[in-house]
């Protein structure tokens, strides 16, 4: 690996085989697709300057990875100004328990037009969308990437991120009774 | 709705998103279906989850990009590891 032919091919065949994966990786996390870029560039510098590091330890997808993980969690260093923080998820079971009464009933049962698909309120739903999903713990995030835009099958889910279908199913349904909750109140808000 | 032969509204919930992930036994399917006709919110729920699903899948597929428009940007990125 020393030689530099060969540290050249093996870069080519890694942005050949991983750069899509990382660019949508980081443009979910981000949601800016000038940034995803600039940061998987990154990412092949550093792989580019350490490559005499990666010894086959894990695999170069892993590696690769972990290095546009850690640019990630700076980059929302950076951006810690912003209100959204993502929670862990603990915090949101209980902020979805608090949606029940004492007897797991809904605490509050007036319902929210947001939904209500007659009334053309997609634009703000989707919005509010992209706000409420950075929230999220990162593990949710990724189970809701894998789901909705890989349309992974539910056991390669499971098993990817070490979930029990029973887990798998919780997490869907705080996942939605938060995103409810998050959006109804963004829509309150602004009205 | 105390009663032991009626769910509450956070378990018909959670029972909403457990059927779409397996079927649910005959049993837990009934005591849902009469849950959700005898409650409102639950039913609004069961709609809100769909509406998610499919924003969720709308949402996440407009941010895709072409992979052609990807091509440029590998190229670009191949260009650039080259120069260093």
């Amino acid at each position: 690996m020393s030689q530099p032919e060969n540290k050249k091919e093996l870069l080519n065949t890694w942005v050949n085989n991983y750069y899509g994966d990382l660019y949508r990786w980081a443009k979910f996390k981000i949601s800016d697709s000038h940034l995803a870029e600039d940061l998987v560039q990154e990412v092949f510098l550093v792989a580019a300057d350490n490559i005499e590091k990666f010894r086959n330890q894990s695999t170069p997808k892993t590696w690769l990875f972990k290095i546009l993980n850690n640019k990630l969690v700076d980059q929302y260093r950076i951006k810690t100004n912003s209100k959204v923080h993502p929670m862990e998820e603990r915090q949101l079971f209980e902020l979805t328990d608090s949606l029940f009464d004492k007897n797991s009933n809904w605490a509050s049962t007036s319902q929210s037009q947001v939904w209500n698909q007659n009334l053309d309120l997609d634009s703000e739903l989707e919005q509010n969308l992209t706000q409420c999903m950075y929230s999220l713990p990162e593990l949710w995030k990724k189970v809701v990437f894998e789901k909705y835009y890989e349309n992974q099958d539910t056991d390669k889910i499971c098993t990817t991120n070490d979930l029990s279908k029973a887990n798998y199913w919780q997490i869907m349904h705080r996942m939605k009774l938060f995103l409810k909750d998050c959006i109804e109140k963004m829509v309150n808000k602004n009205h | 709705m105390k009663n032991f032969l009626f769910y509450s509204c956070k378990k018909a919930t959670e029972l909403i998103e457990k059927s779409k992930v397996i079927n649910l036994n005959p049993i837990e399917k009934s005591r849902l279906a009469i849950h959700v006709s005898m409650c409102d919110s639950c039913r609004t729920y069961h709609q809100t989850s769909d509406i998610l699903d499919r924003k969720l899948s709308e949402h996440l597929h407009q941010q895709t990009e072409t992979e052609s428009d990807l091509g440029e940007k590998k190229e670009a990125l191949l260009k650039k590891l080259k120069i260093e």
